[in-house]
């Protein structure tokens, strides 16, 4: 299925059978849109184009000439290290040197390069290093460390219902004050993949299809890629104003818990989550005043998944009843 | 990004002589809570916290350029009982805060 959005930037989408798909991948790229920024990827292996069709499969693209916002090239640098022993390198149209992982791990230096392009260019959008769900006119940021379990929490509520706008990159509008989706792969890594793989199971009946291959021995473990759900893909321009903003702690000892926070911790961890405030400058901090403003905030302490969806959509019906903001 | 509330900084701060002002040009914004406010300074791209004693004790600079003495009267008067060697000690470091973050300066 192809996503259908009046706001595409081209009504041309292609239509590619996964054979045509491929062949554009192995050429000279595939255009495909994701949420606001259109990229072009060209994958020279095999392995990483199966991967990725697998996951992207369904997301819109373009068979003419479009404005493209990221570029990405990962191929094998000389004969040797194409067939010999495979490394993947990865080109993003730059000077930059990535560090080439082996060729099986490549859609891994895929999701890094684009991670790397959008955390380094993206100034239209104030960008929040957050899990970002929205649903029924609820827009949820949830700001967190590495570790923390936001991947794992916006994946698991985007898997329940929610639409998912990133695990990774919330962007807001700064005109407009909403949040726009980004439904990349989410990023899994270690413990999480399996919790996953049996969240999705609840559900679907052939949950593996959703998951890359597990990639071990990377820089932060055990890494596994999972589609976004379909709804998500559908909807990738559909936006939403946030108003509920919280702190996700996991703790496998820790007995469920809402805690509440002031909107100056609310404020300062939205501030320290975003990767281009500091180019943004004033306006980014009147957006978050106002996001602050407008939100019901707390922090949710949990133990697994099912306790946080849980605590997540206790406290969004909580603050919808109470008539706080959302 | 600085957090400061009182009693969080300790740089000297002892020439009590000296007249220190807010900036002219500084154009703090600042958006204001319950438990705190926050100022952003568009020279730097600071965003920083102050809580309501600190709050207090700038909007005195706010109002004027003055010494450190000068804080001290006008702090008692708005408390309207002399200040303790704590709460002195208190000021003294939220207005070293202040310097440090460059929220004030000398005149």
């Amino acid at each position: 299925m192809t996503a259908k959005s009046i706001f595409h930037k081209s009504k041309k989408l292609a239509n590619y059978s996964d054979n045509e798909l491929d062949n554009r991948l192995a050429s000279s790229g595939a255009q495909l849109e994701i949420g606001p920024f259109t990229v072009n990827i060209s994958l020279g292996f095999k392995n990483i184009r199966d991967e990725f069709i697998n996951i992207y499969r369904s997301y819109p693209y373009y068979n003419e000439p479009v404005i493209l916002d990221n570029y990405i090239k990962i191929y094998g640098r000389n004969f040797y290290r194409t067939y010999v022993k495979p490394q993947a390198f990865v080109d993003v149209g730059m000077n930059d040197d990535f560090i080439p992982l082996p060729a099986s791990m490549g859609m891994v230096s895929l999701e890094m390069g684009l991670n790397w392009q959008v955390a380094s260019s993206c100034k239209q959008y104030l960008m929040f290093h957050a899990g970002v769900v929205a649903k029924n006119g609820v827009g949820l940021i949830m700001p967190a460390m590495s570790g923390s379990g936001k991947s794992t929490l916006a994946a698991g509520l985007s898997y329940k219902g929610w639409q998912l706008h990133s695990d990774e990159f919330g962007l807001l509008d700064l005109e407009t004050d909403e949040l726009v989706p980004y439904p990349r792969a989410v990023s899994l890594k270690n413990e999480s993949i399996a919790v996953m793989k049996e969240w999705v199971g609840r559900e679907n009946e052939n949950p593996l299809n959703h998951f890359t291959p597990e990639f071990e021995g990377t820089p932060k473990g055990t890494i596994c890629y999972l589609r976004p759900p379909e709804q998500s893909i559908v909807e990738m321009h559909k936006r939403t104003r946030p108003n509920v903003v919280i702190l996700p702690i996991f703790d496998a000892t820790a007995k469920p818990e809402i805690r509440p926070i002031t909107k100056t911790m609310a404020f300062f961890r939205l501030v320290m989550s975003s990767a281009n405030y500091s180019d943004i400058g004033v306006d980014a901090f009147h957006s978050i005043s106002r996001i602050i403003e407008n939100s019901a905030v707390c922090e949710i302490i949990y133990p697994s998944l099912d306790d946080a969806v849980k605590l997540v959509e206790d406290f969004v019906a909580q603050s919808l009843e109470g008539g706080e903001h959302v | 990004m600085r957090i400061y509330s009182e009693g969080g900084l300790t740089d000297n701060f002892t020439n009590d002589a000296m007249v220190y002002c807010v900036p002219n040009r500084a154009d703090f914004i600042w958006s204001e809570w319950e438990d705190a406010s926050i100022v952003y300074d568009p020279r730097s791209g600071h965003t920083q916290v102050l809580n309501e004693f600190a709050r207090e004790l700038f909007a005195l600079y706010e109002d004027g350029p003055k010494t450190l003495d000068q804080l001290f009267d006008e702090f008692e008067e708005i408390l309207e009982s002399p200040l303790d060697d704590v709460t002195r000690k208190n000021i003294i470091e939220t207005v070293a805060g202040f310097d440090t973050m460059g929220l004030i300066e000398p005149v």
